[in-house]
């Protein structure tokens, strides 16, 4: 990998977009701070990625024959440190899903896009990929995986399930609750208690609470519950509302209903995974925390921010 | 069934047939009737005659008559009768009974008729007699001495004639006794008288057997038992005609109890059919009222699949477009700001004439207007986007004043010349809806409103919050419609446009919709005023407008909870 544990002088950037206009375009905003290399398809992109660490990845999602979920994730196994960028027009559900699950994208950035937004999102990323070098992350599956039986159920961290639908709610905590400590909320004042007076390490949440999208609360937990790790599931998924769970959340993971079993299991299995390694680096935690964008003041919703501070702080 | 057919048409033959027999035979036959009277008159008659016969006979004995003038007419007045009686046409040698004794009184009166000549024979016989002895009596009663001897015998010839006048006449028992003492008692004293005294007494007994014959009442007996037997046939045939009368009788009240009973299971069958009949037509009318039912559910699922049709093209055109014009409006944008920062900096670097300077601030000016016109073509694909919702969920919080700033974004260009919209929007709350629905809802009002206005108008926009529900009214100064047209604008494919410019589903689709997200709607029209639209919702919905929703938007339907963990397999 050879990666290196700063930065050069030049971040290295690198497009991906069928439409050259648009590689120009980009690189016409970029070139003078940047290291950019621009690729017409998903197929150069990866070559160029083998040969070049670039530090910061943006592929359109529409293109022929790679889309840009697939380069993502082949990305993100040549070289996990780099950030990746989703820049597109217009993305289906799938894709933005996948985005979020495959290719564990750091933003989400719609076309046509604000120039200085685009700048400030790039220079973000180019922060947390200095970041990761630097804190030299590991992959969230081991290469041997570690039996779980080793740890008894009772010092696992625990998962909160935060569900409106109480059939729903009790079907979850009975698949989990062989594994590690299950407890239960129905409401976003619910949940702030549980979180208060429990150990968690992950919550798995319905995607709105009565109505209520939960990016607010989420985005709202990162900066007080450094290290917390986010599922959502999701019945009904709109596409706007998964954008904001990428770019103010930062969830590890949507899932769509109806959801299989064992894909869960496995899912939070993950998640456990990534909680432990973050709580074993608070650092590193907080340092993640920063990256999640902050709420625009306009979409913070009716002062539930402030009511999750007070809350959390009493 | 064939042959209950024609047991049927057989029952009712014997019935006719048995009632036409029985009403002829008892009839009283008027032919029958008057023959048996003209018999009766018959017998009659010769009844007469032959008593008169018999008085004849006893009168001339009695009158000594001797021209028998009388007693021939009688007789021949008899015969005639007779020869009437036997004749056909009285029918009553035909009779077994009235034959036989026709035949035995026939023959008895020819013989009566036969004898009479005997009787004429003896009766002269004895009348001249009797004038002899007449005569004899007066000579010896003449040469009578007057002594004692000859007074005797006046006295015994004066009594012998007395006795033999009354013999002659009327012979009683004793007239005979004394005749033969008074004889012996004269014993040949005058002989003349006495021979033809015994003359006399002889001719009177030969007369006496022919007279007693003649006289005796055997053919008035004959006749008497023939009419008996003509009133015995007649009484025997009114027997036989009021048995068959009776039996008529009784034949025609079994037939009216049949009748009856057929009329009263005819009764109950009509009863039986007229209920049935009731009840099927309430059944048609179930069913109808079903078939209605259906078909206008059938036609509201037509509306909602042609509404939810367009939806859905709708969306996918939107999704399509969006990425289309968004690539180059992307880099377009981007250019248009990397070059208006380039101008910056060659403008802060100076060294610019005056006429450059002048078309820098102007590039600037026009980049500026580039950026305003590719900021406002980004707001109406958004618009799109949210109108279109494609892959928005199917209910969420929404503010409508959003919705129907957006459904107004979308009318823009219709809503240009002589319109002019007027909004007082008042802060509502979010409620609990499906947003792209609402839009639809809002964006066909603001559509027919803007179609209303011919010219000049206004469309004027108001929502309102109170308590637990949010109002909105959309009115516009247009042309208005009649009581007619606004009992049927919320019904499925119905329109006021012309063929091919409406589907007339608009407002039928929006009062679904409406009706859907617990509200109402409410419709105040004035020809030629215009037209108002009020639309009261609940905040909280009562019934979640997802179950609709899902029929609606395609992939947007909410899974089961129970379905929302699927076992591994």
């Amino acid at each position: 990998m050879n990666a290196q544990p700063s930065l050069p002088d030049r971040p290295r950037l690198l497009f991906v977009d069928d439409e050259s206009r648009i590689l120009v375009s980009l690189k016409s905003i970029f070139r003078n701070d940047y290291d950019v290399r621009i690729a017409n398809s998903g197929a150069e992109a990866i070559d160029i990625l083998r040969g070049w660490p670039a530090d910061v990845l943006v592929s359109d999602q529409r293109m022929p024959e790679m889309t840009g979920v697939d380069v993502l994730r082949s990305a993100a196994e040549i070289r996990p440190t780099t950030t990746r960028i989703l820049l597109t027009g217009y993305s289906d559900l799938e894709a933005i899903i996948g985005s979020v699950n495959d290719g564990e994208i750091f933003r989400f950035v719609s076309k046509p896009w604000r120039r200085n937004e685009l700048r400030d999102t790039v220079a973000a990323a180019v922060k947390a990929t200095a970041r990761a070098l630097t804190a030299n992350d590991e992959p969230d599956t081991p290469a041997v995986p570690e039996p779980v039986s080793s740890v008894s159920v009772a010092d696992q961290p625990g998962v909160l399930i935060l569900d409106a639908d109480a059939a729903e709610r009790e079907a979850l905590r009975h698949v989990l609750s062989a594994d590690r400590p299950v407890h239960v909320a129905s409401s976003f004042l619910d949940a702030l208690e549980q979180i208060r007076t429990h150990q968690i390490g992950m919550v798995i949440t319905e995607s709105s609470i009565g109505g209520e999208p939960v990016t607010t609360l989420i985005n709202g937990l990162h900066s007080l519950r450094p290290g917390l790790v986010y599922i959502v599931l999701t019945g009904q998924p709109d596409a706007q509302h998964i954008i904001d769970l990428i770019n103010f959340g930062r969830v590890y993971r949507v899932l769509r209903k109806p959801i299989n079993v064992s894909v869960l299991r496995g899912t939070v299995n993950l998640a456990a995974r990534r909680h432990q390694s973050l709580a074993r680096r608070p650092e590193r935690a907080r340092e993640l925390t920063e990256e999640v964008a902050p709420m625009p003041p306009e979409r913070q919703n009716r002062g539930l921010f402030a009511k999750i501070r007070e809350f959390l702080h009493a | 069934m064939f042959f209950r057919k024609w047991i049927a048409v057989l029952a009712v033959l014997g019935t006719v047939a048995l009632l036409s027999v029985l009403v002829i035979k008892s009839q009283q036959r008027p032919l029958d009737a008057r023959l048996a009277s003209d018999q009766l008159a018959q017998i009659n008659y010769s009844t007469r005659l032959a008593e008169q016969f018999s008085r004849e006979i006893t009168r001339t004995r009695i009158t000594r008559d001797t021209s028998f003038a009388a007693l021939d007419g009688t007789v021949a007045l008899w015969e005639s009768a007779d020869a009437r009686l036997a004749a056909d046409e009285t029918g009553l040698a035909d009779g077994p009974d009235t034959g036989t004794t026709l035949n035995r009184y026939r023959s008895a009166a020819a013989q009566r008729r036969q004898e009479l000549a005997d009787f004429k024979a003896a009766q002269l016989t004895f009348i001249t007699a009797f004038e002899r002895l007449r005569l004899e009596a007066e000579n010896t009663l003449a040469s009578l001495l007057a002594n004692e001897a000859g007074i005797a015998t006046r006295e015994q010839v004066i009594t012998l004639l007395d006795e033999l006048a009354s013999y002659g006449l009327q012979a009683n028992p004793n007239n005979g006794g004394r005749i033969y003492s008074l004889m012996a008692r004269l014993n040949g004293s005058v002989p003349a008288f006495e021979q033809a005294a015994r003359e006399v007494r002889a001719a009177k007994d030969a007369l006496q057997p022919v007279a007693d014959s003649l006289t005796s009442d055997t053919p008035v007996a004959l006749l008497d038992q023939l009419g008996a037997q003509v009133r015995d046939a007649i009484a025997a045939q009114d027997a036989r005609i009021e048995h068959y009368t009776l039996a008529l009788a009784a034949f025609a009240g079994a037939l009216l109890l049949v009748f009856s009973l057929i009329g009263l299971r005819l009764r109950g069958s009509f009863n039986e059919l007229d209920s049935i009949n009731s009840n099927l037509e309430k059944l048609v009318e179930q069913r109808t009222d079903e078939l209605n039912r259906t078909l206008e559910e059938l036609r509201m699922q037509q509306a909602h699949l042609i509404q939810s049709e367009k939806l859905s093209s709708l969306g996918q055109m939107v999704a399509g477009v969006a990425h289309e014009i968004n690539t180059p409006l992307g880099y377009a944008l981007s250019n248009v700001e990397t070059v208006k920062e380039s101008l910056a900096i060659v403008e802060s670097a100076g060294g610019l004439s005056d006429d450059a300077q002048e078309r820098m601030v102007e590039a600037d000016v026009l980049l500026e207007d580039s950026m305003h016109g590719m900021n406002q073509i980004d707001e109406l694909v958004k618009g799109l986007k949210n109108f279109s919702r494609m892959d928005r969920s199917a209910t969420e919080l929404f503010d409508l004043n959003e919705g129907l700033e957006t459904a107004l974004k979308i009318c823009q260009n219709q809503l240009k010349g002589g319109i002019e919209v007027e909004r007082d929007l008042s802060e509502l709350p979010a409620i609990h809806c499906a947003p792209s629905q609402l839009n639809q809802v809002f964006l066909n009002l603001i559509n027919n409103a803007s179609q209303a206005i011919d010219g000049t108008g206004v469309i004027r926009i108001q929502t309102r919050h109170e308590q637990d529900q949010v109002t909105i009214r959309i009115s516009d100064t247009g042309c208005g419609m009649d009581a007619d047209t606004r009992a049927h604008i919320f019904e499925p494919f119905f329109t006021t446009k012309a063929v091919g410019e409406g589907t007339g589903l608009g407002l039928s689709i929006v009062f679904r919709i409406i009706e859907d997200h617990g509200g109402r709607i409410d419709v105040d029209s004035t020809l030629g005023a215009g037209t108002t639209f009020t639309i009261p919702l609940p905040v909280r919905q009562t019934r979640t407008a997802s179950a609709s929703a899902a029929a609606l938007v395609d992939d947007a339907a909410e899974p089961p909870m129970s379905a929302a963990l699927q076992a591994s397999a």
